[in-house]
Parts: C-alpha cells; structure tokens; sequence
C-alpha cells in the first residue's frame, strides 16, 4: 500500500491503539489490586465472556495462519473449528463449573489450591512460559508479516513494532482491557468478514466456480488434503489444550458466576463460527485469484493490501492487527501472572503487598515480550505450524492434571508433577525424534498418554491430598452452590 | 492491459527473470465471459514461431514452451474478447511462484490498466489499483501474479450479455461448505438452548 491509503491504515491502527490505552486508563484504577488486573473483577457477562474466550483462542494462527493453511490445503482444515470445539465441551462439562467455584487467579493458583503444593505451582508456572514464549512468537511474526507488507518496513522493525504495541496495552489494562478489547476483536471480525466474504464470493462466481478451479488445481483442495487421522490429532491438541489452557483458565475465572461461563462458551461458539466461515472463504479465494504466493501466509495481507476494496481491505488488516495484538495481551498476560502472582508471590517472596505484585506483573510484561521476539525473527515456520507445536506442548503436560485432576479425588501433587514433567519431555522427545507419527502416534498423543500413565500411576502410590484442598474441588453435595 | 470501449482487451506482459531457462510453462484461468485469441511471444526479444503444447485442466489452460535457447525476458501480447458488464480478463501466469525481491516478502509485479472508451463508468473491480494521475488510468505493485483482472465496464460499451458459469466438477465442495456450515449452527444453537433451560431451571 502507499500514499493516502497506507496514511489511513496507520491512522486505523493509531486509533485503535488510542481505544486501547484509554480503556487502559480508564481501567487503571481498577487495575491497582490483583482482582481488578488479572481476573478484570470477576465481572464478565455471557457475551463479554464469549468475546473475551474466542479472542483469546482466535489468535494470528486464525487470521493469518489458517487463510494460509487453507490456500495450500484447501477445504479440510475447515473440520478442525467443530472438532476443536469438542474440547470446549469437554471444558464446560469438566472444568469451567469447579475452575470458576474455585475463584482463583491463574491455572497455577489451581495447581496449588488442588494439590495442596508450591512445587507443583512452580513447575506449571515455570512450564507455562516455556510454552507462550513459542505461542507469542507466532502472534509476532504474524504482526511482523503484515506490517512489512503493509508499510514496507523491514521484518525486524515490525516484530518491535508489534511487541511494542502488545506489550503496551497488557502493562495499562490487564484483564479489564483484555476483554474490552477482545469484544472490539469481535466487532472488527464480524464487520470485515461480513463485507469481504460476499465480495469474494461474487468476484470469483461463487462457490461453484471456486471449487471448480481448486478441483483442477489439485482434487484435495475441495476434498480431503488433510485425512481424519491428521485432522483428530491437530484438533486433539488444540481443542483439548483449549479446555486446560491457561489464558483459557484466566478468564474462567473472570465471569461472574457459573451461568455466565457456560454461556460464554456458547457465544465463544458464535463468534468462532464467522470467523471459521470467513477464513475458509480467504484462503479458498486467494488461492484462485493469486495461486501461486511464494508463502501461503501471506494470503491474508495480500487480500487486505491488494484483493479488497479499501474499506473492506483495511477493515480485514485491522482485524489482523488487533488479533494478533490481543491474543499476544492474553499470553502476556498469562505470563506475567505466572511470574508475578505464582513465582514472585506464591514462591519467592510470599508476603509481598499486592501492590508490588501488581508492580511485579507489569514489569514482566515487559520482560516477557522481549524474549518471543527474538525467536520471531528466526521466523521457525508457518504461522499455524508454530500455533499447533505450542498447543501440543500445552496439551501435553496441562490436559491430565487440570482435567483429570478436576475430576479424580485420588489425584496426588507427586501425581500432577509427575504427569507434567513426562508430558512435556515427551511430547518434546517426540517432536525431536520422529514426524508427525513416530511409532503411528502423534507427539501430543504420546505426551498425553505417558502423562495420564505416570499421573494416575505416581498418584496410586503416594500420598492423598489434605482435607481441605479436596473440600474446595470435591464439595458435599450440599454445599455446592448454583449460579 | 489496455481496455478498448468495445468489449476487448489488449493485454501485454512483461517478465524479467532472474535465471536463465528454457522451458517455460504459463497458465491461465478462463473465464465464461472473456475467451484469449492468439498469443504473441517472445524470448530476449526473438519472436518464438512455434506453438506452445497447450493442456486443460479444468478451467485452467497451460501453454508450455520447450526447446527454447536459455531465455531471460519474456514477453507476451494477447487480445481477449469480453461479454458483459463485468468480464474477468485472464492473465497468463508462470506456472509457478515469481521469485521474491531481494530483501523483500514477495515478488514485484507491476501491474498497469487503461481504458480507452468513453471516460467513466469503468471500475476496476480486483485487484486493486490506484488511479493514476492520467484519466482512466489504474496501477498497482502486487507480491504475486493475480490469475485475473475483473472489471465493469458501462453497459453502452458491454458486447454481448454473460451469466455465470454452473458447468465443471466443483469436487463436492459446494455440500461439504454447506454440511460445515450447519454442523456448527446446529452446535450452537443447541449448546445455548440446552445451557440457557439447564441455568433457567435452576433458578
């Protein structure tokens, strides 16, 4: 882009970082004590709450990286939207109800509250940064992307750009801006996918006239590029590292009651539903207007820069942009409580105000935005590639203890560091060792599955939790209090 | 590509390559409402009399060109004939990613549109060009080859009428967008009503 439209796609995004930090100061007051930074009060309603969930799972992976994955791939990715919200399932049956009861802070909060151990907070903490720093490195590199194509800068400068930009709204708002603006993630969304798929549908004929082309191009592309088999296992990461994610978790704990969680988990599915349509519909059309991009994740910039009217254009590059910048919020967010609220506060230094906790947490925002950059600009791989690698990590040492461990009494903290410690070193050994399907297993599989072994193994054999850690997650029925 | 009032389109390429080679594949995605007449070309600036082997695929056309002497630039001029208001005007393409500007994401293609009919009532409707300070003039700088060039032209200057086109094998797609499509509905629908009369009852 250049000239007046490239001034009006900075001044878009100059606007939207102006919403951003005024909702941020108007927040910043409610933002002083722990409640008001990390869990925004416990105050999100059903819609709220639904924004708040899919804008933390529709990250760059969704706007960049699936548009991609869909132009080399074709239709079959589509599935993973429906299978993935098999594990939304799982999470409002198994996992929001006592989560949200619970009232904690941070997944690592459960890990200590659940087990009754400081270690097994330290390493879900410890482990947990492990993971988001690939996860933000993706979000980065995505930003990275779209601002060099947009604006000519270099890659380098615009990775900077985007940590800048990320990390300054996380510092301000906390959880408060995280869900004003993951509703503002939602409007953009919803508006720039409603005008853009009717345009490409009319422009290329249609739906017929688009699979007609893709069939020639190769008959995957309207069928089966990817087999069930594959489909299963991506999505089994991702959809059940969604039910045990921390961000996830995070905002459980910010709705106001139980009701509005599980509802929220339904309007998330609303949300999700456009925005599955509206990239399937960007990746199938750029792949007959423009076949051959020499990198499928610059289908969605290319389609903002050059494929779109302006307005609807520039609408698609906003969404871009605040997606990336907000899920990149979201894990920073995620972050900065494991170090501030779980490492600083719950280990380190245990009598710390909350003042200095809250001072502890914006400073490691900061200090965790640097290190994703640096592997951003290595640029490992495809958006959406590095998006499943840091699900299946997640997935790996987070799914059997948060899950199971909701639900299983006998469940030990030797049990949970066990499973976590084999999870990760799995899953990671996998990776290392064979792809995708060492041994016919996936490496979230692998990790899932020695995880759940050692997890109900070690917890047989050790010690039971106390009394009260099993009150708070094992009520009598009696005590369990509705709403 | 120069766009004449009279439903037909001019349309002149330009590739400079980076290396040397000498078989060279393009292709084309045609459209119902615009047909390609012959295709003018030429290697480092000699003409090429032989036919290129033509293969179709669907509704695309490839046209490979073999035994050619290590060529860098190539140039093709072809006519297209447009019915309708809104015509797709195909581009040949190399069959191929372009390779990428040093230093940058993707490849240079400048692309240049006039119309020479009666000033106004044409649109460029993708990809998009910037008018340029000469009437009836659009450009642009895109990262790859777009397959097509759809425009509108005013109905005075329209030959002929054109509708879509419902004939070739879309692969199913058509039904598997639509089964994804109310697979999740239903989903959603379902969850809220269920969740909604489970909170309704308790209270």
């Amino acid at each position: 882009m250049g000239g007046a439209q490239l001034i009006a796609f900075w001044t878009a995004v100059a606007a939207y970082m102006a919403v951003v930090v005024g909702i941020g100061a108007w927040n910043y007051r409610r933002t002083s004590k722990e409640e008001g930074f990390l869990v925004a009060g416990r105050s999100l309603g059903p819609i709220v709450g639904g924004a708040t969930l899919m804008a933390n799972q529709v990250s760059a992976g969704a706007t960049i990286g699936i548009v991609g994955f869909h132009y080399y791939s074709g239709f079959s990715y589509a599935w993973s939207w429906p299978l993935t919200w098999a594990g939304w399932m799982v999470c409002a049956f198994f996992v929001a109800p006592k989560i949200r009861r619970h009232a904690g802070f941070t997944l690592p909060d459960y890990f200590a509250a659940r087990y009754d151990s400081r270690a097994a907070r330290g390493t879900a903490a410890l482990f947990i940064l492990v993971a988001y720093t690939v996860m933000l490195s993706a979000q980065y590199q995505a930003g990275g992307l779209l601002f060099t194509l947009v604006s000519g800068l270099e890659y380098w400068k615009a990775v900077i750009l985007v940590a800048a930009i990320t990390t300054a709204y996380t510092m301000l708002g906390g959880m408060y801006s995280n869900a004003y603006v993951g509703v503002l993630k939602a409007v953009l969304l919803l508006a720039g996918y409603l005008v853009a798929v009717p345009f490409l549908w009319r422009q290329l004929g249609g739906l017929h006239s688009i699979g007609v082309a893709l069939h020639a191009i190769d008959p995957r592309l309207t069928a089966n590029w990817f087999g069930w088999r594959q489909l299963l296992s991506i999505s089994g990461a991702v959809g059940l590292g969604l039910a045990a994610a921390p961000y996830e978790i995070s905002a459980i704990y910010s709705m106001q009651s139980q009701r509005a969680t599980q509802l929220a988990i339904g309007w998330s599915f609303f949300f999700q539903a456009f925005i599955g349509i509206g990239v399937l519909v960007f990746g199938l059309s750029m792949r007959v207007a423009v076949p051959h991009l020499p990198d499928p994740d610059l289908g969605t910039p290319m389609l903002g820069t050059s494929v779109l009217p302006f307005g609807a254009g520039l609408l698609v590059l906003l969404a871009a942009v605040v997606t990336f910048t907000r899920t990149g919020g979201a894990i920073l967010l995620t972050a900065a409580a494991a170090v501030s609220h779980d490492l600083y506060g719950g280990l380190l230094a245990p009598r710390a105000s909350e003042r200095a906790r809250v001072r502890a947490g914006r400073v490691a925002v900061v200090l965790f935005s640097a290190i994703p950059v640096v592997l951003a600009f290595q640029h490992l791989s495809l958006v959406n590639f590095i998006v499943i690698y840091a699900a299946r990590l997640m997935v790996s040492f987070l799914f059997v203890p948060v899950v199971f461990g909701l639900n299983w009494k006998r469940a030990t903290a030797a049990g949970a560091l066990a499973s976590m410690l084999g999870g990760l070193v799995t899953c990671l050994v996998w990776s290392i060792v064979g792809n995708p399907y060492f041994l016919g297993v996936d490496s979230a599989e692998a990790g899932v599955l020695v995880s759940a072994a050692l997890f109900f193994g070690v917890s047989l054999i050790s010690r039971p939790v106390g009394a009260e850690a099993e009150r708070v997650f094992f009520p009598p029925a009696s005590s369990s209090q509705p709403g | 590509m120069t766009l004449t009032g009279d439903g037909h389109a001019a349309v002149a390429q330009d590739y400079a390559l980076t290396g040397a080679v000498s078989d060279v594949t393009f292709e084309f995605l045609t459209d119902a409402c615009a047909e390609i007449g012959r295709i003018a070309t030429t290697a480092d600036d000699h003409s090429i009399a032989i036919d290129p082997a033509e293969k179709r695929n669907g509704p695309w056309t490839s046209l490979q060109f073999t035994g050619i002497s290590a060529a860098r630039r190539w140039r093709l001029s072809y006519d297209v004939t447009t019915r309708g208001t809104v015509a797709a005007v195909p581009i040949l393409m190399p069959a191929g990613p372009l390779d990428t500007e040093p230093g940058g994401r993707g490849a240079h293609v400048s692309v240049d549109v006039r119309w020479t009919g009666p000033s106004g009532g044409v649109s460029i409707l993708m990809p998009r060009l910037v008018p340029q300070s000469t009437p009836n003039a659009w450009e642009a700088t895109l990262l790859a080859m777009p397959s097509m060039i759809r425009v509108r032209v005013p109905s005075t200057a329209a030959a002929g009428s054109c509708g879509p086109d419902e004939t070739g094998n879309a692969g199913g797609l058509e039904w598997r967008f639509a089964v994804f499509v109310l697979t999740m509905a239903v989903w959603m629908t379902a969850y809220l009503a269920w969740f909604g009369r489970q909170w309704a009852a308790r209270s």
